[in-house]
């Protein structure tokens, strides 16, 4: 029995740990059993996102096995707050927060379903095949396609499925791109100071007053939509809030005593900001990400939609949306599924957003 | 405040011209032109030659340059190389359009998310607070176009009681001045709510939590203490404080509502500045891409100025800060 992760748990009356457990076990079990075929073809085909959905099956099985060994050998009650650390503490208060607890569920069942497509999707989003029959069929659990199809007679669900790679990966590079690059100026206006921090700032000011869509617009209608360009422009127009935040709080934090000391011990100024400045602008860089991926999905789902972004027949949510326009009456359900899609997506991240900065930014906390 | 302003005015002036210049930098040096659409075996290079000269693109791209912004300070901002008459008369209508909506969508939000914010801080913790903050991060975390299209389904498509799309209907000219005025109105319906709905959110957001803050002020309970009636205790101490950080948000959401605006446009086929940046990008029309980049810049240098004046009205200490700090 003790070799199922988290039997043992359930046993020693440790609930909750166990049910975690099992249910990081149950998502691996339940594609072994109902798509070994798809799981077999790693082998057979070098696709590399069969590759990567594999390695994913494999990692859960790693987390359950890895969870229940370090609950069994734990100790009985971490109850006290003592000695904990500022980050320890903060994420305790997210885990507390019930709305977070189900937008952190919700992302990692997102981000589950987009790196286990292909073996979750029940249909390849681009096979076509009987397009007079098959197009345009309404949601039904007989027909097999539990969304419907599209005018093309693809399954929606599987391009859904598909589509979140898209918006989840280019949300995730474009604002990881955006905050290096921010954070890396904002760092260096607020240390320097002087003329670096005035040009830095200006260019801020600047590109935050005009409209990042038209910005956008301009650089993708002349460099050819493409999701790479996407992905670089997004992250390259959206750096200056970051910026401006890392700057507040290096202002602030290099009069404190511990950078002063380490100037006084003759630190070198690299040294100075990697390792005593970066670590202590973390938390509120973490924040601001959260709260903005929720943002560039929503633009990036706008330029697919314009047909700027995701070309098809790659599907993204933006680009199905735009597809099923031209039928939104006879096959409202072409439009109306992955716009849901969306709305969970970006609601999720906003609510785990807002109960990272309420419990590692309590001067912003709302309420 | 004269002084203030003035010196305000003064300050934007570089930032308009680096704005300008970058525009058409950005605009002129990115690959493709006017005439590559036409090139075919069959297209005369000749002919193409003529074309560049005719639009002024065979001289060197300082001399463009100068030339382009001389006339464009003097509100002539060229000739449309697609639809072959002035910028001005493609742009002045498109403005117009869009300015509609777009006021009226920032007016809508503005007036939606004070009162909401506000009394959701009132009320806080009960279900109506829960209500509208909910509501609120639902708003706010839903694709505009989806919502429009999703609109468009219910109220066009099913029930038949709002138009789908454009300014007014093909039988406009045919109407009673009554139904003309109905006409018109039942267009805007949609897209500004759907345009004024993720600002609403934000604005309410902003409302609620500087609502909040006041409430918990010393000032707020003396108030109270000496007996007011709650009622004058948030309209006359309450509100207008709270009031300042919107004001900031107002001039921030400016750049959004022209931005909101072009895939808004786009779904409910509004002939605004939106349409015709995305047309003009698409066709490679210069002159006109350029003109409504920098018509948009200008307009929101302004806003954000107008924002501040309103700012330092609403909270008189930044204009004494500036006043000290000069």
């Amino acid at each position: 029995m003790y070799v199922i992760p988290g039997v043992a748990l359930l046993l020693r009356r440790r609930y909750r740990a166990g049910l975690v457990c099992l249910f990081f076990l149950t998502i691996p079990v339940l594609i072994i059993l109902f798509r070994h075929q798809q799981l077999l073809a790693v082998f057979t085909s070098p696709s590399l996102e069969l590759g990567v959905s594999a390695g994913y099956v494999i990692l859960l099985f790693a987390v359950a096995y890895g969870m229940n060994a370090s609950y069994l050998s734990g100790p009985a009650s971490t109850s006290d707050d003592v000695g904990l650390s500022e980050w320890r503490l903060g994420l305790r208060r997210v885990i507390r927060n019930h709305r977070a607890k189900i937008g952190l569920f919700i992302l990692f069942a997102l981000y589950s379903i987009a790196l286990l497509a292909p073996l979750i999707a029940p249909y390849d989003p681009t096979a076509q095949t009987n397009v007079l029959q098959a197009r345009f069929l309404p949601p039904s659990l007989e027909t097999g396609y539990l969304l419907g199809t599209d005018g093309f007679g693809r399954d929606l669900l599987s391009r859904i499925i598909y589509g979140a790679r898209i918006s989840l990966s280019i949300g995730f590079v474009a604002v990881m791109i955006a905050a290096l690059i921010g954070t890396l100026l904002g760092i260096l206006a607020g240390y320097f100071g002087g003329w670096i921090d005035t040009i830095i700032m200006r260019v801020v000011d600047l590109m935050l007053g005009f409209p990042r869509l038209f910005l956008i617009l301009i650089v993708i209608a002349f460099v050819g939509p493409s999701i790479f360009w996407v992905i670089i422009v997004l992250g390259f127009t959206g750096w200056m809030g970051v910026a401006r935040l890392v700057r507040g709080e290096v202002l602030s934090l290099k009069e404190r005593e511990f950078i002063l000391a380490a100037k006084a011990l003759g630190v070198n100024t690299p040294r100075i900001l990697i390792r005593h400045l970066l670590p202590n602008t973390l938390a509120p860089i973490i924040v601001f990400v959260t709260l903005t991926i929720g943002n560039v999905i929503l633009i990036e789902a706008g330029l697919s939609f314009l047909g700027l972004g995701v070309q098809p027949p790659t599907p993204s949510w933006g680009n199905i949306i735009d597809l099923g326009r031209e039928n939104l009456l006879d096959a409202w359900w072409i439009s109306t599924f992955p716009g849901l899609a969306i709305v969970i997506t970006v609601l999720s991240f906003n609510v785990v957003g807002d109960a990272l900065r309420d419990a590692f930014d309590p001067k912003l906390r709302e309420d | 405040m004269v002084s203030y302003v003035v010196k305000r005015i003064a300050g934007i002036i570089p930032l308009l011209l680096l704005g300008l210049t970058l525009t058409f930098f950005i605009m002129r040096l990115a690959p493709g032109d006017p005439t590559t659409k036409y090139v075919n075996p069959e297209f005369d290079p000749e002919l193409r030659q003529e074309m560049m000269q005719k639009f002024g693109l065979d001289q060197p791209l300082p001399v463009q340059y100068w030339r382009w912004l001389t006339a464009f300070l003097q509100g002539d901002f060229g000739v449309s190389f697609d639809r072959a008459q002035p910028v001005s008369n493609v742009v002045k209508r498109a403005i117009g359009n869009t300015l509609i909506l777009s006021s009226l969508a920032l007016g809508v939000s503005l007036l939606f998310g004070v009162l909401l914010g506000m009394l959701s801080a009132i009320k806080q913790y009960t279900r109506f607070d829960d209500l509208i903050t909910v509501g609120a991060l639902f708003l706010y975390s839903m694709p505009g176009f989806w919502l429009g299209l999703m609109l468009i389904l219910l109220f066009s498509l099913v029930l038949g009681w709002l138009p789908a799309g454009g300014m007014k209907s093909v039988n406009y000219d045919y109407l009673s001045l009554g139904q003309q005025i109905w006409d018109r109105i039942s267009h805007l319906i949609l897209p500004v709510f759907v345009l004024a709905a993720a600002s609403t959110a934000t604005t309410m957001r902003y409302m609620r939590a500087s609502m909040l803050d006041i409430l918990r002020q010393d000032y707020i309970r003396t108030a109270r203490a000496k007996g007011l009636p709650e009622r004058i205790v948030y309209a006359k101490h309450a509100v207008r404080n709270a009031l300042s950080p919107v004001v900031t948000l107002f001039g921030l959401s400016i750049p959004f509502l022209f931005s909101g605006a072009v895939i808004i446009e786009i779904v409910f086929a509004w002939p605004g500045m939106g349409r015709v940046m995305l047309t003009s990008i698409l066709q490679r029309d210069y002159p006109v891409a350029i003109a409504v980049t920098a018509i948009v810049f200008a307009m929101v240098l302004v806003g954000n100025l107008v924002a501040d004046i309103l700012y330092s009205v609403v909270a008189p200490r930044i204009r004494h800060q500036t006043h000290q700090a000069s």
